[in-house]
Formats: C-alpha cells, structure tokens, sequence
C-alpha cells in the first residue's frame, strides 16, 4: 500500500515547524537559565541527628535527611546583610545581642543566638539600599529538633512595613499573629536554615516574624542571610 | 526548745510545705508517667477494677489511697478526675514525710528535727515530687517511717513498736516491690550499728571485766527470746498488709506472689535499662551542680550537701558505746548504703534518689544544729539561717514553678512540653466548632512511648481510637481530628494528607507530634475565630 506523498510531506513540515516553535520559545528561557549560578551557603556543623521524617502534607515540609536541592539565583547575587544593623519588636533581648543577627556566626552552639521575648516578634534587617532580593536564608536555631511558629517573611522600602510590603513567606495557618494566614509550610530546623525565594523583589527592609516555638514560647535567631542583585 | 514552741514551729513548718506543695499544683503538664497511673486510677475508680502487673505499675498503694481523694471531691469517673485531685494524694504524703520525721522521738534533738523538717519541706526534689502523681511520695514516708521504726524496734522491741514496724514494712513493699533495696539496706545499716558500739562496749568490758563474757552470753539469748514474738508479729503484719494490697484486697490473691516474681523483671530492667542508663555518680551530679543551655540558673544542693556530709561525720565520730545515741549513725549509714546500690545500678531516674536525700536531709539538720553550735556570734547564726533559707527557697521556686517543665531543670525527666498542652488547647477549640462537640471521631496513631499523656487530656472525648501504628489504619477518615507520631505521619500518603491541614506540637524535647484537621472542621474553626476576633 503506498503511502500518499503529500500527507507524509504535510506531517514533515508540521513536525518540523512544531519543534521549530518549540526551541523558539525555550531558548530564552534557556539563555535565562544559563545567566543563573547555583547559590553557594557556607552551612554550619549539624547539631543533631533526627530521623528524617517524609511527611507528605499540604503545610507540613518533608525532612528527607538528604541536602537542600540547588536554588539558582542571577549571576552577581551577593550576600548582602552581612554585619548590616537589626532592630527588633523586642529592643533588649533576653540572650545574646541583635548582632548576632547579622554576623556571619551559623553555629548552633550557646553563644551564637539571640533570644527574644514570648509572642509574636520580628527582627528587621536594614540593608542599607534597595536591592533585588533573589534569596533569605534564615536559622532559628538548629541543635534542636524544633518548629517556630507563624514565621512571616515580609520585605519593603519602607522602615515601617506600612507601604509597599511584600510577604515572602507565611505559615501562620490560623491567622494567630494577626498579617493575614498563610500557605507556606510548617518546617523543622536544621542546620540547613530555611531558604525562602526572594523572587526578585526590590526592596531595603527585611522583617521576619516568629511566635514561639514547639520547644518554648520564646524566640530565636542564630543567623538571617539576604542574597540580593543591587538595583541598577 | 520548749514543746510548745517547738509545736507551733513545726505547724508553721507544715503550712509552708504545704503551700509549696500546693501552689499552682496543675501547673506542669502531666508526664508521661502521671497520665499512665492515672488511667490505672481511673479503672478502679470507676468499675473497681484492680489487678497487679507484675511488669509494670508498681505496688498499689498509691491507687487505693487515691480513691478517697477522689471520692472527698465528688470525682466517680476517670473523666472527671482532675490533676489537683490526683497531685493532691503525693502532697499529702509528701507532708506525712514531716510528721514521720517526728516519730524519731528522743533519738534526735528538737532542733535537730526543726531544722531537718525545713530542709524536708523545702528541698526542691522532695517538693518537686510531691506535686508528681507517681509513687515516690509515698515511697519516701513509708520508707523513712520503717527505717525509723526498725531503730525503735531495736531499742525497744515490744509489741507497740513491733505493730508499726510491720504496718510500715507492709506499705512500703505494697508501694514499690524494689523497697527490698530499702529494707536490705536499713537492715544492714543496723547490724553495721549495733556491731560498732556492741564492739566498743565488748572491747571495754574485756578489759574491765573478763570474768562477765558468759553472763553476758547468757543475756543476748534473753535478749533473742524477748524478741522474737513482737518480731513474729511485725513480719505477720507486713505480710497481711502486703498480701491486702497486691491480691486487690483478696480479689486477686495471684498478685501476692506476683509481687516477688516481678523481681526478676526488675532485675533485668535495672541492669539493662535501655536509655534510663545513667552513670554511677549520675544523683550526686544533679544535686551538687546543673545548668542548662544559655542563660538558665545554676541548681544546686551543695549547701545541703555539706551540711549532710558534716552530718554524717558527725555521727561516725559521735559513734557511742551505747547504741541508744547511735541513731544518727545508723540514718547515716542507711542514706550512705542506699545511696550506693542506687548509683550502681545503672537504671536511673531522678527521683530514684529522693529516700536517701530524705536521709541526707535529716542528717544536714544535724549537721546544721552543730554549725550553729559552734558560731558563737548570735548575728552571724541569724544571718547563715537566713542565707539558707533564702537559697532553699529560691531553688525551690525555680525547680518547682519557673523552670517546672524545662529539660534546664535538673528534676525534669521525659517531661511533657509546655507547647503539648497547646495541642490540647487546639482539640478543645476544635471540639468546639465540631457538630459532635466532644463526641468528635480522634484518631490517635502513635507507639506508646508518643502516645502519652494524650489518654488523659483526651479523657472526656467519647470517641477516641488508639492505633499504635500506621499500618493498622486504612484510610484517615472519616476521622475530623488525627494525631499522630511524625514518624507514623510520614507513613501516610500525600492525596490522604491532602484532606487535612497540619501542624506541629511538641510532646517532649526532640519529639514532634503532628496535629492533622479535617478541611471542613479547620475552615469553620478559621471562620469562628476571626468572627470572635471582630
């Protein structure tokens, strides 16, 4: 049976133009792609050895016990918060110094975390310019298997979180700290930190909300990291 | 110190012991331990069900006991029991620690026992275990009441002291069937006694009198005759008062004899005792020093410690030719014997300790009576006993009512978090929104060791199923509450745990809980509370 000419020759062509069309709209996703770096984050010793739990929830993160998956961030991201100043909802902590905050210090060891008081608290971040924020990386305290809760990322221009506020991150299911309830999902800590994709964002001021912990009512911060493109 | 005094003294004693026994009695939740006697409770309580395990439990003193507490506060039900209710039994008997220190009579000075009844009302263990629904408080009285009625015995054995050496020998055993640790121990502290000053008193009679060795022969055999019937009556008294307790009260006359084949059991526990192994000076190093992470407070007993230590020194070097003044010799000896075969097993847990340190305690206040014997200067006394007191108040304070819950606590042993009693706050309010109210389908799916205390907060939720593990439940629903071990949670799948919203509590230090909701119960429990935030 001989197969009609034309219809082959049509299905060529089609075939042809479909592939054509397709690594047309890839390639600069592609080019994208290939502008972007895997984000290097120097990780402190692991403090405990908890049995990995793969809990496959809508608001629960697995913990697999395997490293972080690669993110990729543009070419020229930079840790931008290093030994940058902290302000806090509670000025006087009740361990340790807001300093810490900032200090390049990730060790899960007493002497390295600040403690600040029962109930919702934020910590601020002033990066000092604007900035495409592209990644925070956040350790609340790692040599405990411990979830914090309601964490909310929030990130701005403004000092006072009244204007131009972008929440980055939100797992305060029930509304309890009062920003709106969140999707994200409830994680515990690791020596790992918990990465939170800036997606870009322009802005100076990161706020990171917290309210207790499974372990006790107060909050902790051992370090905040914000890897960021400088705004042009 | 004039009886009277002395009397008054010691009422203000017991009132201060009892307000810090019962101050805020249901502050710290309940431990895993509290919860599982309290179901045992429960059961007798309620269909007056009681039978020995010879595995687990302990003796069952502490449930009969706590019937008329339950009964005095109108509680017939396991679900209507109350953490005061039950707590309350342990203070009571952690109060009967003091009056027992009173049945030392003439064989310690008055202010010897005024001073070892603050220590005992005072000391942050004792205290701390005494607000604790476990047997120790019992254990501590009735132990330290037959090591004082063993002395008396000794000294006087007639029928009076014979009837309240057995009475106590038989609720000590029918408390914990390891009080044989106990009854060796005082036993052996009195022979060590009795031959010291009967080997001083030999030593000066040989030198004085060769020629009275056979009359005295002559006088043990009397001695042995006159002992033996109230003897016979204080073993008859144990045995009755144990066979009373362990047979449920003749129901179960098996548990009697059960009560000795646990011994093995506890044998094999002691020495392979899994993750309660602790090394040998493990209670020593939680009363001498202990601070937790950051910024938590020193706790520390050293000055009790040596106090005590003066004490038994004390003692040794007062060691006299007649036996009457070698009471505190003997307490030393006891505490120090005791305090040896516990350290060396490695099978430890904090309140293990506490009837030695009860021993210790006494002996500090000797020790302590002796210090302030020495000071001539009557402002330097006053300023040393306030000094103690105010370091005796403040530990207790911190043990008992700050760090009550906290792993920095040196007392805190598998402690249930805080954060626990949060999860049972949410149940609550769930139960609340839910149509059934309490009567909401809870799944529970755990191992054991993750599922207590839950039985007893979740104690007026009429339909509550227990699963110890994962692969015993097909599917979630129609289950509008789960809660399960993180690691049974991770067990089920993804579409399963879609219809459910999740987070995490903590039941103890490193042991997550996973707290799942149905939807449809989350979104009116959301919707309820920002109407009620308006």
């Amino acid at each position: 049976m001989k197969m009609p000419v034309k219809l082959v020759l049509s299905a060529i062509v089609f075939s042809g133009l479909l592939i054509f069309s397709l690594l047309a709209a890839a390639l600069p996703v592609l080019a994208q792609e290939q502008d972007k770096v895997e984000l290097k984050i120097q990780l402190p010793k692991p403090m405990f050895i908890g049995t990995p739990r793969n809990i496959k929830t809508p608001n629960l993160e697995a913990v697999t016990g395997k490293p972080r998956g690669p993110f990729f961030v543009p070419k020229g991201t930079e840790l931008v918060s290093l030994k940058k100043p902290v302000t806090s909802s509670d000025p006087q902590p009740v361990i340790g110094e807001l300093s810490y905050v900032t200090d390049g210090e990730k060790s899960g060891e007493d002497g390295y975390f600040v403690e600040l008081g029962p109930g919702p608290q934020w910590v601020q971040v002033d990066l000092k310019a604007p900035y495409l924020i592209q990644a925070i990386v956040v350790w609340h305290y790692h040599s405990q298997a411990r979830v914090y809760r309601d964490v909310i990322v929030q990130v701005s221009e403004d000092k006072d979180f009244v204007n131009g506020v972008v929440t980055l991150f939100n797992n305060d299911h029930d509304n309890s700290s009062g920003l709106g309830a969140g999707r994200d999902k409830e994680y515990i800590e690791t020596n790992e930190g918990k990465l939170i994709d800036g997606k870009g964002t322009r802005a100076r001021y990161v706020r990171l909300w917290s309210n207790g912990n499974t372990a006790n009512d107060m909050n902790h911060y051992v370090e905040v990291e914000v890897y960021a493109l400088p705004v042009k | 110190m004039k009886k009277k005094a002395f009397a008054y003294l010691f009422v203000l004693l017991l009132a201060a012991a009892l307000f810090v026994r019962l101050y805020r009695l249901d502050l710290r939740p309940m431990h895993h331990d509290e919860a599982n006697q309290a179901y045992k409770f429960g059961q007798l309580l309620e269909k007056g069900e009681y039978r020995y395990d010879p595995a687990d439990h302990h003796g069952p003193t502490l449930y009969y006991f706590s019937l008329p507490f339950a009964w005095l506060s109108g509680q017939k039900t396991y679900a209507a029991l109350t953490e005061n209710t039950l707590r309350g039994v342990a203070v009571f008997f952690g109060l009967l620690l003091l009056l027992v220190l009173l049945t030392s009579g003439k064989y310690l000075k008055t202010g010897e026992k005024s001073w070892a009844a603050v220590f005992l009302g005072l000391s942050p263990p004792l205290v701390y275990f005494s607000r604790f629904y476990i047997q120790e408080s019992l254990f501590v009285a009735f132990g330290l009441a037959f090591v004082i009625f063993l002395w008396r015995f000794f000294r006087k054995p007639d029928y009076k002291e014979a009837t309240w050496l057995g009475i106590s020998a038989g609720l000590l055993y029918a408390t914990k069937e390891t009080s044989l640790i106990v009854l060796a121990t005082s036993i052996l502290a009195l022979v060590v006694v009795w031959f010291l000053s009967w080997g001083r008193s030999n030593s000066r009679k040989r030198s004085s009198h060769k020629s009275e060795s056979k009359g005295s022969q002559k006088e043990v055999l009397a001695e042995i005759k006159k002992v033996a019937l109230p003897l016979a009556l204080a073993i008859f008294l144990f045995l009755v008062i144990s066979f009373l307790f362990y047979s449920s009260f003749f129901r179960h006359p098996q548990g009697f004899l059960d009560s000795f084949r646990a011994f093995s059991g506890y044998g094999q526990k002691a020495f392979e005792p899994g993750w309660h192994r602790h090394g040998f000076w493990y209670y020593f190093s939680l009363l001498f020093y202990h601070k937790g992470s950051g910024h938590s407070p020193v706790f520390s007993e050293i000055p009790f410690l040596l106090l005590a230590l003066a004490g038994v020194v004390l003692s040794f070097a007062r060691m006299r030719r007649k036996s009457a003044e070698n009471f505190r010799g003997y307490l030393a000896l006891f505490s120090l014997f005791t305090a040896l075969v516990y350290s060396v097993i490695p099978y430890k847990t904090p309140w293990n300790m506490l009837i030695f340190w009860a021993g210790f305690l006494i002996l500090a206040g000797a020790g302590f009576v002796y210090v302030l014997e020495i000071i001539k200067i009557r402002q330097a006394k006053i300023i040393l006993a306030g000094a103690l007191l105010f370091w005796a108040g403040w530990q207790a304070y911190l043990v008992n009512f700050y760090f009550h819950a906290y792993p920095g606590n040196p007392y805190v042993y598998a402690q249930t978090s805080p954060d626990f009693l949060r999860l049972v706050g949410r149940v609550e309010e769930l139960s609340q929104v839910a149509e059934e109210g309490k009567n909401m389908f809870i799944r529970v799916i755990a191992p054991p060791e993750e599922t207590w205390p839950l039985p007893w907060y979740l104690r007026k939720y009429t339909q509550v199923g227990y699963w110890t593990s994962s692969e015993q439940v097909e599917s979630l629903e129609p289950a509008e509450v789960v809660i399960m071990s993180a690691g049974e949670a991770g067990k089920r799948s993804e579409p399963e745990m879609e219809s459910y919203s999740t987070q995490y509590f903590s039941l103890r230090p490193e042991v997550l809980l996973v707290l799942a909701v149905r939807w449809d119960l989350w979104e009116s429990y959301k919707l309820r509370k920002i109407s009620s935030s308006r």
